[in-house]
């Protein structure tokens, strides 16, 4: 990528002293870019990514995970997770590799919808019309063992079927050679699922790194699902173990769906939306100790992520105190 | 890979025993590393006008058969060893033609011995009991000539296989306008000629205004003489002179027609151009005086090439073949920039291209790549070359390099110059350049999207459609998002996986289950969903499906079915997963 084309005249420097909040700290980035660039000019050096691209951050909806997930010292507006980044999403089994696959969908078009509303100002609502088209890429043995993405369930993700487009590449390598080809390309993709098996050698500390690298620089958001993957080292910006949950079926969507009757008999038989247990594992530059898994629920209607439970120490599955939790959160 | 039959074994570095003319391109005086930007000839258009122009050489191979066996028993430049050559045996290949194993062709050694086609197979043994006798493979005998057509498009984009009789090998080269890159058409055919002669074949060639003159002629005029030579033609009028002394069969007859005609006293075609057009017609039908009047050229005969004529190409001959891939995207880039030059002086961008790389030993590659929207960037086209050759690695053997490489663009569409809105489209140009690419690499089948269709069947609801056959509609609403829906899982198995499920009753749902070895207690559950295969798509429907949402004990979500129904449908109902929430 030709270093230089990204540096815009450093006509910030003009600008009022009472922009706004988020504006200030883009500037500020934007200044710090420049000044890298005349740096290395100075220098006689070539300008590294590094130098010239900046962190873009968008909030994923809960207010809790955004404070843990962006350092301290940032303003509240700049807090959230990292946008032009690679993130990764492990599952153990096998059984669960929807769950990855739903928490790692409802987490793209989150961080692809924040990120249109931050740079052009427009909602990508209901749908997902104005973002452009996700990429998934799954070789064939993925697809055989987990099931493909079917489209009639894909609306529940806000994801319209024409607007997945569906890589197969034949090898491991072919799929990182088409994830490095998106994950280089601005703009063509709102965000990239790589979906793989276990910790290949092909998808290691370099190779991440790389992507992670092109996904700063391209601003395009990387999600690397590995399926029945352990906790290894990457050069993800997060990783994040989803293990399932058992959906809560009282709260606001439940309400959407059986209309208004709140207290239904049956109601506690039925299933809810999504709901997943997270465990961020890996954050940069967070505090570890506060990462305790949580019970998120996706909101179909909303299309957004809601806490269902706060962290507890122990990591638990049964919800046996999570409808007080939640009946906390929601209050 | 659109073709790769398995034409030439690879020549021996140094012939042994040469005494013939070696395989050298100094042999002949080939426009060495010229490069010369073609625009096809127009395959028909203008026929009617020009029909004086068109020029035609047609390429008889009489020993193709036997040529093929020779090839593959010594090598395939026996023809250039003369001790070898000398040693040919008699050999010929049999059929069975009406319930009797007939001769169909024989090698020249065999020709020598008062053998013909059509002699049944025991009265040659009895004759010549010692000769080589083959079973006919007509098979791969098509396959090799497909081989040199592909071969032969060096010469021209035009190569027909001509198919007027069956059992006859035969090319039909339609040169006009080509012949000049090869220093005159006689030097065209004397190449093509000596080139199949240094590979083993037997080949005549004619030229001629006409494809019929040019069949007639590679066929009966120099039938003594020796091989590879070529007859020409200069002109309309000086068919008839050359062609009247030929027999009849050479108009492309019908046997049947040949011997009727032969009652009457008519052998040669000046004896029958002589006689009144009207009794003939009456008698012998309309057949007889159209072959005569194409051959002649007082009707038009339009040749039908294999391969679609390119609207525009670039090619350069090479004095040294070339090996290396970063040599072949050299010259590849090189010619990609002569044809955008080409293509922005007629206004066109290319939807789809060809590269045709010809290896020295006769084998040619056609790789393709389409593009998603017209394009006439030499960068892109290399890029987009790039991937295809990185696709390949495995299938492509460059042997001992490649002669002469080629660029088509096979497709085209109108590009105004430097067409861009004010609404992002730079944006678009990455994305619909990315595609390309990545179509170009893992092949356009393995890109798609999904399309819904208006059924209840889970496995039809959605369509796969190749990603570059979609079509955006800006104004395409998002009603379907309205109905967002739990109901369908996310992840679906392309075939129902069979789990072993226990029901508290009959036609309730499963309490427990077991799915890839691992037992799984229900907790919730939702359902039924009765789908029922549509009695009026196939003849014999599937069974009814009741389709359940279990959650499991763990928390995870499973969509899984009954197929049948108790008591109405089977006795033992079989339980399947079809899928995963999430």
């Amino acid at each position: 990528m030709p270093a230089h084309a990204a540096i815009p005249v450093p006509d910030f420097f003009r600008r009022s002293q009472s922009a706004q909040n988020v504006m200030a700290k883009s500037d500020a980035d934007k200044i710090r870019a420049y000044l890298n660039r005349s740096i290395a000019g100075i220098e006689k050096r070539t300008v590294t990514l590094q130098d010239i691209q900046t962190q873009i951050r968008v909030p994923i909806g809960i207010a809790e995970i955004d404070s843990i997930l962006s350092s301290s010292r940032q303003t509240t507006a700049a807090q959230g997770i990292i946008a032009n980044a690679l993130h990764e999403i492990r599952v153990e089994r096998g059984l669960e590799a929807a769950n990855g696959a739903g928490f790692a969908l409802c987490m793209g078009l989150t961080i692809a919808r924040a990120l249109l509303r931050k740079q052009t100002g427009k909602t990508a609502h209901l749908g997902i019309k104005p973002l452009a088209p996700v990429f998934w890429i799954a070789d064939d043995f993925t697809r055989s063992e987990y099931g493909d993405f079917y489209g009639p369930g894909l609306k529940a993700y806000g994801i319209a079927p024409e607007n997945l487009i569906r890589i197969h590449p034949k090898n491991r390598e072919e799929t990182l050679w088409v994830a490095g080809e998106i994950a280089a390309t601005r703009g063509a993709a709102s965000f990239c699922l790589i979906e793989i098996r276990g910790h290949p050698k092909e998808f290691d500390l370099t190779t991440t790194r790389r992507l992670m690298l092109r996904a700063q620089a391209s601003g395009t958001p990387i999600i690397l699902l590995r399926q029945s993957g352990q906790e290894e080292a990457s050069a993800a910006a997060t990783r994040w173990h989803v293990s399932p949950a058992s959906s809560c079926n009282t709260g606001r969507n439940a309400r959407n769906k059986i209309g208004k009757h709140q207290t239904h008999p049956l109601m506690h038989q039925f299933i809810g939306p999504p709901a997943f247990t997270v465990h961020l594992e890996k954050c940069r530059g967070a505090n570890a100790n506060q990462m305790t898994p949580w019970k998120i629920e996706w909101n179909p209607h909303d299309q957004c992520f809601a806490l269902l439970a706060k962290p507890s120490r122990s990591p638990s599955r049964h919800n046996g105190s999570d409808h007080q939790a939640r009946a906390k959160t929601h209050a | 890979m659109t073709n790769a039959l398995p034409f030439l074994p690879n020549l021996p570095d140094h012939p042994q025993g040469t005494t013939g003319p070696t395989i050298k391109r100094e042999q002949k005086p080939m426009p060495d590393a010229e490069l010369e930007l073609v625009s096809a000839p127009p395959a028909k258009a203008e026929s009617a006008t020009s029909k004086e122009t068109r020029r035609y050489l047609a390429i008889h191979l009489p020993t193709l058969p036997t040529d093929r066996i020779s090839r593959l028993q010594g090598n395939a430049c026996w023809r250039l060893n003369a001790k070898q050559a000398d040693q040919e045996r008699p050999r010929i290949v049999v059929a069975k033609i009406k319930n009797a194993i007939r001769l169909v062709h024989l090698n020249e050694q065999a020709t020598q011995l008062s053998l013909s086609a059509g002699m049944s197979l025991t009265d040659a043994k009895a004759a010549y009991p010692d000769i080589d006798v083959l079973q006919q493979d007509r098979e791969a005998d098509q396959l090799l000539l497909n081989a040199i057509a592909d071969w032969c498009d060096r010469y021209t984009p035009l190569v027909a296989i001509d198919h007027a009789m069956q059992d006859h090998y035969g090319l039909m080269l339609d040169i006009t306008g080509c012949a000049h890159l090869f220093g005159g058409e006689a030097a065209l055919a004397k190449d093509l000629l000596a080139r199949l002669f240094h590979q083993g074949f037997a080949a005549t060639g004619a030229l001629a205004p006409t494809p019929g003159a040019a069949w007639a002629l590679s066929r009966f005029k120099n039938k003594n003489s020796d091989y590879n030579g070529c007859v020409k033609i200069k002109t309309v009028k000086d068919i008839e002179p050359a062609l009247s002394s030929l027999p009849l069969a050479a108009l492309r007859l019908t046997t049947d027609s040949v011997s009727a005609l032969a009652r009457l006293g008519l052998r040669s075609i000046g004896q029958l151009s002589l006689q009144p057009r009207a009794p003939l017609a009456r008698r012998f039908g309309r057949e007889i005086l159209y072959k005569l009047d194409q051959a002649m050229g007082a009707i038009e005969e339009a040749i039908s090439p294999r391969r679609p004529v390119a609207e525009l190409m670039a090619e350069r001959r090479l004095a040294e073949p070339i090996s290396l891939e970063t040599d072949i995207e050299q010259v590849t880039q090189r010619l990609a920039r002569h044809l955008s030059e080409a293509m922005e002086r007629k206004g066109i961008g290319a939807r789809q291209f060809q590269l045709c790389l010809f290896r020295v030993d006769g084998r040619t590659f056609y790789l393709e790549a389409g593009t998603s929207r017209a394009e006439r960037d030499s960068q892109i086209i290399t890029r987009l070359f790039r991937e295809r050759f990185a696709s390949l690695q495995d299938d492509f053997d460059a042997g001992y390099g490649f002669e002469t490489i080629r660029l088509c663009v096979l497709s085209s569409e109108r590009l105004e110059l430097n067409e861009t809105s004010f609404l992002g489209s730079a944006k678009d140009d990455e994305a619909s350049q990315l595609m390309d690419r990545l179509a170009a690499r893992i092949g356009v089948e393995n890109i798609t999207r999904g399309s819904l269709e208006n059924t209840h069947l889970p496995e039809s609801a959605e369509r796969k459609i190749p990603a570059n056959q979609y079509i955006e509609r800006p104004d395409q609403a998002d009603d379907h998002m309205d109905d967002i829906t739990l109901t369908r899982p996310l992840r679906l198995f392309a075939l129902p996986e069979a789990i072993d499920a226990i029901a508290s009753v009959p036609d309730g749902p499963p309490i427990r289950f077991r799915w890839r070895k691992i037992l799984h207690t229900v907790t919730k559950v939702e359902g039924p969903e009765r789908i029922s295969d549509q009695w009026w798509a196939k003849p014999f429907p599937r069974q009814t499906r009741d389709y359940f949402r279990i959650e499991d004990d763990q928390g995870c979500r499973y969509w899984l079915f009954r197929e049948g129904l108790y008591e109405r449908g089977t006795d033992r109902p079989k339980w399947f997963l079809h899928g995963l929430f999430a």
